[in-house]
């Protein structure tokens, strides 16, 4: 555990380094980010300028759906930027001598890259999840917060099972990186409360791609308005997703086949 | 004939290599559609218990998300990224004597390019406003079309020649993916790509009809629904024919000044 | 006991058909079909501890698959193979930390950053305790003379230069075995020397067993007494390089100079076959046995020699007879 504390820690400090020689890149990327979080920001309050409710749900409410969303998104891209870089690293080479090397494979194509800007980025978003938060019109109780972060773990673990798969399939097909940008894209679902959904897109975006279950979950636990089956749903789902995606992961390192050369 | 030729072949070449990109077009075109969807159906949730919101009924914001998203796949470009690769890798070389053979071989080479993804991407639209027959409003009105199709068509242009500047920002540095995700994005929302203009305060409405970027989506659909008068409109096309001009002045200052410093360099 | 062990090892690779023109890269977007590719079919041997084995062969002869498989970097097809008396592809951190690899194509190294920072993450990654990491570092530094390039970012080093980076950080945890895919491959000639150099006294020195690739034969010649030829997935020949030419090379060379007014074509050709030949130095080629007495029937006759020499057939010449025959 410390010896991968200690890997983590020098693979970070390599990234910032590489950061610092690609300035500019770096910084309008965040920028680019910023400008996305801010013009949803603005549309969704815009919005409540004409209506009082979307979907049963206030303005601060559904704020916060967008909020924890990009708390998910942004802890995913800053924490496990490694998976976008597999399958250069395969072409590389890099990932044949990760291989080689006394260092879980599994940890290294998650974690080898780390995204300190994303990091910075996750402050304004947890000081606005604050704020939100304060605004809310309904007592939060402790028990309530508690609840909200039990099931954004719940999430974040699903969030990385999710990564383990795509990595699994770039390893296995080489060709199919664009899994992680299937699950980017769904996720943008999770931007907006889940009740705007019909019935059928909810059942799919729970139970196929949790997508609902990460995001809206803890959010909707918080409120109070999460059942006892729901919570239930999300502990099940985290163990399968979880258990399975490291199967999935093992078969797909055995069937490797490497770059050729 | 043979320069048609020549032109074609530079096309069916683009369009090839563009069909071995399958999983990227069609997964970027689902995520893409998946995205207007769930706009469409976050306004469905707003106008659930039915009304106007600024002038807007339920059935026109719905035409318009999907005519202005139909509209934008067709005037849009991946020329930017296209232009920076040609310039970092060298390739730009063979073009150094003079800038226009450049711009225009860049332009039938990004004609051909985009001819897959503009199918895929034309056809999905049409399949999802057909899905949405019921609230898609029609409107035949002949002088509207036309109008409506030269806003479109310059738009066109206007996006190749926005692109291609943008893109020569690579003489300048390499960095460039960055840059050009944060323009998009900007461009996106003077679009009006992300939801109506006309929801904010009048000054933005005023800067989308002034600005190149909202005639790819916000403008010509505000013609569609019979918002904007065919006198504005016909104003609007000379905004637009004056930033064509503009830009393609600019884009000479600006080829001239990195072509200098790219000899500079001497790749 | 032998430190590598390879028993009937094999691996076929599974890929896709790619057809090219429009319509069947349209096709291609509903149905491909699967093709199979033998890298690697029932090869053995086995690797005394400290010996420098060479593997030669053309491109894709299995050569880089086979040192893949033995780092566990791919599982193969079928057989087994023990290294160290570990099953390679079980990728067991205690086999992992007691060899390493380094290939010519596929640095390690991080490319914005100085070699430092590589060597660093090894550290951790190897887990060598602060002490040893210093005195292995110093050694590897001075060896390899690089202690000045170590803070410049790697992708501003000269090729040659982060080979023996390369070097350094896969040397770092001193594994004992080591295996070399083509580490000299691009290098200019000096450059190729400096490390060829360094990679004999480092097996001379530390005892460090290493399987090598190569496509340069004189990469081959200078570092390893044993060789195995590969080729079309097979070992055609594993033995001492000396006895390859024993082997394959059924020939001798004789090259004789004249002076006077040199010798031609008629004068010569009777003493055996020709490689080469102008009036003043000509090259034959005599069946082994028989050059000795090529050489005397030559120096007995009228012909104004100058000079003779016997030679082996270059093994540059025998290694592509071989690969030429199994064509």
């Amino acid at each position: 555990m410390r010896k991968y504390f200690r890997v983590w820690l020098q693979l970070s400090k390599c990234a910032i380094g590489s950061y610092l020689s690609n300035r500019l890149d770096a910084v309008t990327y965040l920028i680019g980010k910023l400008v996305r979080f801010a013009f949803f920001f603005l549309f969704l309050w815009t919005i409540f300028n004409y209506t009082d409710r979307l979907a049963s749900y206030g303005r601060y409410e559904a704020l916060f759906f967008f909020l924890t969303f990009n708390l998910i998104d942004v802890f995913a891209q800053a924490f496990l930027r490694g998976s976008y870089m597999l399958k250069i690293d395969i072409r590389t080479g890099w990932f044949d001598h990760a291989i080689a090397k006394p260092v879980n494979t599994l940890f290294w194509s998650l974690a080898r890259l780390t995204d300190i800007l994303d990091i910075l980025f996750l402050l304004p978003i947890i000081g606005l999840l604050v704020y939100v938060g304060m605004k809310l019109p309904i007592m939060i109780t402790l028990a309530n917060i508690v609840l909200y972060l039990l099931l954004l773990a719940t999430g974040l673990v699903i969030v990385v099972a999710l990564h383990i798969i795509t990595i699994a399939l770039t390893v296995l097909v080489f060709e199919s990186e664009n899994f992680i940008w299937l699950y980017r894209e769904s996720m943008t679902i999770g931007r907006l409360p889940p009740e705007i959904y019909s019935v059928g897109i909810r059942f799919v975006f729970t139970y196929l791609m949790p997508i609902i279950i990460i995001i809206a979950y803890p959010v909707k636990a918080l409120l109070g308005r999460l059942t006892a089956i729901g919570f239930l749903t999300a502990l099940i789902f985290m163990l399968v997703f979880f258990f399975g995606a490291l199967a999935f992961w093992r078969i797909s390192l055995k069937h490797y086949s490497s770059a050729s050369s | 004939m043979g320069v048609i030729k020549k032109h074609l072949t530079i096309t069916k070449i683009a369009w090839q290599r563009a069909l071995t990109y399958r999983f990227t077009v069609l997964a970027h075109r689902l995520g893409e559609l998946g995205e207007m969807l769930v706009l469409i159906l976050m306004w469905a949730a707003i106008y659930s218990g039915g009304g106007v919101i600024k002038g807007y009924s339920y059935r026109e914001m719905i035409t318009y998300i999907l005519l202005g998203n139909l509209i934008n796949v067709v005037v849009r470009n991946w020329l930017s990224s296209v232009v920076s690769r040609d310039i970092a890798d060298g390739t730009l070389s063979q073009f150094l004597v003079k800038p226009m053979p450049y711009l225009r071989y860049i332009l039938f080479r990004e004609v051909g390019r985009i001819s897959v993804a503009f199918a895929f991407s034309v056809v999905s639209s049409l399949l999802v406003i057909f899905f949405f027959t019921r609230y898609f409003i029609i409107n035949t009105a002949p002088l509207m079309l036309a109008a409506l199709a030269a806003i479109i068509l310059l738009a066109f242009v206007t996006e190749l020649l926005l692109s291609f500047l943008v893109g020569l920002i690579a003489f300048w540095t390499t960095e460039v993916d960055g840059i050009y995700a944060t323009i998009d994005r900007l461009k996106k929302f003077f679009a009006g790509g992300y939801f109506p203009i006309s929801l904010l305060p009048p000054v933005f409405v005023k800067a989308s009809f002034l600005l190149p970027f909202g005639y790819s989506f916000f403008v010509p659909v505000q013609l569609y629904l019979g918002k904007i008068g065919i006198e504005t409109a016909a104003l609007g096309i000379l905004i637009q024919l004056f930033w064509l001009a503009l830009l393609y002045g600019i884009i000479q200052l600006v080829w001239n000044r990195g072509i200098k410093k790219y000899e500079g360099v001497g790749i | 006991m032998p430190i590598i062990e390879v028993k009937n090892l094999s691996k076929t690779y599974e890929y896709y058909k790619k057809e090219p023109g429009f319509i069947q890269s349209l096709k291609g977007l509903f149905r491909r079909e699967k093709l199979y590719a033998q890298a690697v079919s029932e090869i053995n041997f086995s690797i005394e501890e400290g010996e420098l084995v060479g593997f030669l062969g053309p491109n894709g002869a299995g050569k880089t698959t086979t040192l893949k498989m033995l780092s566990g970097i791919l599982h193969p097809s079928g057989g087994e193979a023990r290294v160290l008396g570990y099953v390679p592809w079980k990728r067991q951190a205690a086999y992992q930390k007691q060899f390493a690899l380094i290939m010519g194509q596929k640095n390690q190294l991080w490319w914005d950053l100085p070699a430092m920072e590589s060597f660093i993450l090894n550290k951790e990654i190897y887990e060598i305790p602060d002490a040893e990491f210093g005195k292995n570092l110093d050694e590897l530094v001075d060896l390899l003379g690089v202690r000045e390039i170590l803070s410049v970012p790697v992708r501003k080093l000269s090729l040659g230069q982060r080979m023996k980076c390369e070097l350094i950080a896969a040397l770092l945890h001193k594994p004992r075995v080591l295996f070399l895919d083509e580490p000299t491959i691009g290098l200019d000639v000096v450059a190729q020397k400096n490390i060829r150099d360094f990679i004999k006294r480092y097996n001379r020195e530390k005892k460090t067993t290493i399987i090598l690739t190569s496509h340069y034969m004189e990469d081959i010649k200078e570092l390893c007494e044993r060789v195995i030829i590969i080729d079309h997935s097979r070992i055609l020949y594993d033995g001492k390089l000396a006895e390859l030419i024993n082997k394959y090379a059924a020939h001798k060379q004789l090259t004789v100079t004249f002076n006077d007014h040199g010798v031609s074509r008629e004068q010569v050709e009777r003493f055996g076959e020709l490689a080469e030949f102008s009036p003043y130095k000509i090259v034959i080629r005599v069946e082994r046995s028989k050059a000795k007495d090529a050489a005397a029937a030559i120096l007995a006759s009228e012909l104004p020699v100058d000079d003779i020499l016997i030679d082996e057939v270059e093994i540059d010449e025998v290694v592509r007879r071989i690969f030429k025959n199994t064509r």
